[in-house]
């Protein structure tokens, strides 16, 4: 492990340039909020005005710039973590961790920290790496995203990469929401069921496709246009905007989940039992061994 | 890539060795308190006068000795006898403190619990004035010396042992089985028996098997109250201090210590389940007002704490009396007497002593070993004996542990001789008997703290020691004072371990008492109790004050919202 040319691998964790921040705050809760942030700077031996100087600047970084004198119990979830951040960022450390920073949190003060955490690395530029187990966490906040599996790395890659383009099943699958299709690929496709799907080349024998519901659609469908079949909506779960829908089909002999916004559903008149056309995208099936 | 996947051993860090060093410290004094001396007795049990080893033979030949084998059967019934009358009594007391609404609750509890401000044997001498020879009720017992005298005596010493277990066992109710009871039309018998008992069935385990054992290898009351009646802790000291047999004291000392050992490994066992059976969502339950139950608990309650009373108050009306039975006026005589003729005050001291260094160097001690032990890494060959050995002296008796003592400190060719007698012996001895609660207590506190803080110290290039000084130590304080408290009131009574090991510049007023009732003084031993409890209730009290104050300036954080 190399961290700006130095080798850390063997290096105690005090000898090396991090900060960190934990999904527990790990906030010391008998200091108040100015003694956690200058805790790392006080042993540096600086004067007490420069020290004040920075944790006031730090606070004010962190969005709380009157928090000094209260005690972590005294503040949210999400303003303790950000006190932590505070604390982490102190000592102006070359690399930042964040170990699951967002798990503790309720979902909106997630979303909401997870935009200020990110404007915050921009703005310093310091190196970060957060672990989560958020997917749409780590693809909202991360440019570089490293998807592990029992401790091995499995694909890195920009976070539309790793969405678009999985490089293993296990990724395909914890990323997003996935179709398996099980299929054998033959000269002119893949076949699945009594249907012959149209995708890109792969040697003949048993395949795995991966399919994301948005890319089965429902529109545009062109006449001419090739994976296109008949399907019969069995269940509709209500996300909003949006509309997880489970559809039957008779060629594939498996059911598919699709995603298909409010407005096309309530336009067409859709509901449990109706029919509709559909269309998988050829190059978003994503094949793999079975 | 295989080489990737070599494991990188972590560098440790140069100040991790001071911790690494600090263990070491902690290691070697239990080894060299507990370890050693627990071997020699171990080692002496299977060994003749010359030192050749002889397998079983010691204990062959004790088997074969009728007095004392009467001795052991005599320990058994008569722990097994006050273990059965003591847990119902302590279960229903526990039951009403902690499932009625009787009034006065905080009040009962306090007087159930003052047996342990006080040495044992305080029962033994009261129930001495209570029925003995000269007793205000004599005669109705045919005599109270022996197996009797013991039982009654034992119990009141044990009850508040008993009692504290199951009040934990007993509070650990969830409120939605009883709800869920109520809504099937359960009744109140029916709740008891499918709900209540069940739940309290490790603590009565626990609480059983500690009666039994405390009962077993207590010293204090067989040895003033025992007459003829010999049991095991009292031939130990015959054979030891007596007859200097110390091969057969040692085999006595392996029948003490069986007993404790099984109870000290079920116990670990039982509480692991207890914890374990109440999950995190269970709601506390609460009990119900009940006027007919609520009232015969009341009534219960106030006559087992007048009885406590009564044995409390005899000892205190008995030590300044001024010539029982003959003058009952008030007399300061046996305080006059026993402090300063029999040169008690010396002992007296010498327990503030042994109480205060027991108190700080022993919380010192084990909230350092427990805090190393927990929050720190690396050493790794070092924790699981450090670990085994705090733990280990809840199985140890007092008795074995001090016989351990006088075969390990007080054989010619050990360079730690020197300490035999004195008081800084005594001290460890006292810390090493009563190391696992406090331990325990240290641990407790010290695993509610989060399990981050050193990491984010060391991100922050903090040494260890400064968030222990800043952050773990002000914390923890409210234990501290705790564990303090325990070690202080058990140094002040204890009368086990030390019974082998003080001199006469380093004797303690326990021993006092004993060494006056021999006399055949008991007026003055009374007023030594007594002023041994007294001496407990106000550090009781300023530990309450300590603990306020310590609250005050330390805790501040907990109560903000």
């Amino acid at each position: 492990m190399r961290q700006g040319g130095r080798d850390i691998s063997r290096l105690p964790p005090a000898q090396r340039d991090y900060g960190i921040v934990f999904q527990s705050y790990a906030l010391f809760p008998n200091l108040s909020v100015l003694d956690n942030v200058a805790y790392g700077l006080v042993n540096k031996g600086l004067a007490k005005k420069t020290i004040h100087a920075r944790v006031s600047e730090l606070l004010t970084l962190v969005g709380l710039p009157d928090s000094g004198a209260r005690f972590p119990s005294q503040l949210s979830g999400g303003q303790q973590q950000r006190i932590a951040l505070a604390r982490a960022l102190a000592t102006s450390p070359g690399l930042l961790l964040l170990d699951e920073p967002l798990s503790a949190l309720d979902a909106l003060e997630r979303v909401r920290l997870r935009q200020e955490i990110r404007a915050l690395q921009q703005r310093l530029g310091v190196t970060t790496i957060m672990v989560t187990h958020d997917q749409e966490e780590a693809l909202s906040m991360a440019d570089r995203i490293v998807v592990m599996n029992e401790g091995a790395i499995e694909q890195v890659g920009a976070p539309l990469e790793i969405y678009r383009e999985p490089a293993s099943p296990f990724v395909a699958d914890f990323v997003g929401k996935v179709n398996v299709l099980a299929g054998t690929a033959e000269n002119g496709g893949l076949r699945v069921g009594s249907l012959l799907l149209n995708c890109q080349g792969s040697k003949p024998g048993k395949r795995k496709a991966y399919l994301r519901p948005e890319d089965i659609v429902a529109r545009p469908i062109a006449p001419g246009d090739s994976n296109v079949f008949d399907a019969r909506i069995e269940k509709i779960e209500f996300l909003g905007s949006y509309c997880l829908v489970r559809v039957a089909t008779d060629g594939l002999g498996q059911p598919l989940t699709v995603y298909l916004s409010l407005n096309f559903l309530s336009e067409e008149g859709l509901a449990p039992g109706s029919s509709l056309r559909l269309r998988i995208l050829p190059e978003r099936l994503r094949l793999f061994d079975a | 890539m295989p080489e990737l996947a070599l494991a990188v051993r972590q560098r440790a860090d140069p100040l991790d060795r001071i911790a690494h060093a600090g263990l070491a410290v902690v290691f070697v004094l239990l080894l060299g308190c507990l370890a050693a001396p627990l071997a020699t007795v171990l080692a002496q049990s299977v060994e003749d006068r010359s030192g050749t080893f002889v397998a079983l033979d010691n204990f062959a030949s004790y088997v074969q000795t009728p007095a004392l084998v009467n001795s052991l059967w005599n320990s058994v019934w008569v722990a097994a006898l006050v273990t059965l009358l003591t847990l119902p009594a302590a279960f229903l007391f526990a039951y009403a403190l902690t499932r009625s609404c009787m009034p006065l609750k905080g009040v009962f509890r306090t007087i159930a619990l003052t047996p342990l401000l006080a040495p044992s044997l305080l029962a033994a001498i009261s129930f001495i004035y209570w029925f003995g020879n000269q007793g205000v009720l004599k005669g109705t017992f045919a005599s109270i010396y022996g197996a009797p005298g013991i039982i009654i005596s034992e119990i009141f010493a044990v009850f508040p042992h008993a009692l504290m277990i199951l009040i934990t066992a007993l509070t650990l109710a969830d409120a939605r089985l009883y709800e869920a009871a109520d809504a099937l039309g359960a009744s109140r018998a029916r709740k008891f028996f499918t709900i209540t008992l069940p739940g309290a069935k490790y603590g009565l385990i626990s609480a059983a098997l500690v009666t039994f054992t405390l009962v077993i290898t207590d010293f204090g009351i067989p040895k003033v109250i025992g007459g003829n009646f010999d049991v095991l802790a009292t031939d130990i000291f015959k054979l030891v201090i007596g007859q200097q047999d110390f091969q057969r004291g040692a085999v006595v000392a392996m029948f003490l210590l069986a007993p404790a050992l099984v109870t000290f490994v079920v116990d670990r066992a039982v509480q692991r389940k207890q914890t374990s059976m109440l999950s995190a969502r269970a709601v506390p339950y609460v009990a119900r007002k009940s006027p007919g139950f609520d009232a015969a608990m009341t009534l219960y309650c106030v006559a087992i704490a007048a009885l406590m009373l009564a044995v409390f108050g005899m000892a205190l009306y008995a030590s300044f009396v001024k010539f029982w039975p003959y003058d009952l006026s008030f007399s300061l005589r046996h305080y006059r007497f026993g402090l300063v003729d029999a040169e008690v005050n010396v002992a007296f001291f010498n327990s503030l002593k042994l109480a205060l260094g027991t108190a700080i160097g022993g919380t010192a001690l084990v909230f350092v070993g427990a805090y190393l032990l927990e929050k720190t890494r690396g050493a790794d060959w070092l924790r699981p004996g450090v670990q085994l050995l705090a733990l280990l002296p809840m199985a140890v008796p007092g008795l074995v542990l001090g016989l351990g003592y006088i075969f390990f400190f007080n054989a010619p060719g050990n360079p730690l001789n020197v300490l035999y007698h004195t008081m800084t012996l005594l001290v460890l001895c006292t810390i090493v008997h009563f190391y696992t609660t406090g331990h325990l207590t240290a641990l407790t506190a010290l695993k509610a703290l989060d399990a981050e803080f050193e990491a984010v110290s060391a991100s922050l290039k903090v040494p260890f020691y400064r968030t222990f000084w800043r952050v773990t130590l002000p914390i923890c304080t409210p234990a501290l004072v705790d564990i303090s408290r325990y070690f202080f009131i058990n140094a002040m009574t204890t009368i086990s371990a030390v019974v082998f090991l003080y001199s006469p510049d380093t004797k303690v007023a326990s021993i006092a008492i004993l060494n006056l009732d021999e006399a055949g003084e008991p007026g003055p031993a009374a007023a030594m109790a007594v002023l041994i409890a007294a001496t407990s209730l106000a550090a009781c009290i300023l530990y309450l004050g300590l603990g306020w104050l310590v609250e005050r300036n330390t805790q501040k954080w907990r109560t903000l919202k």
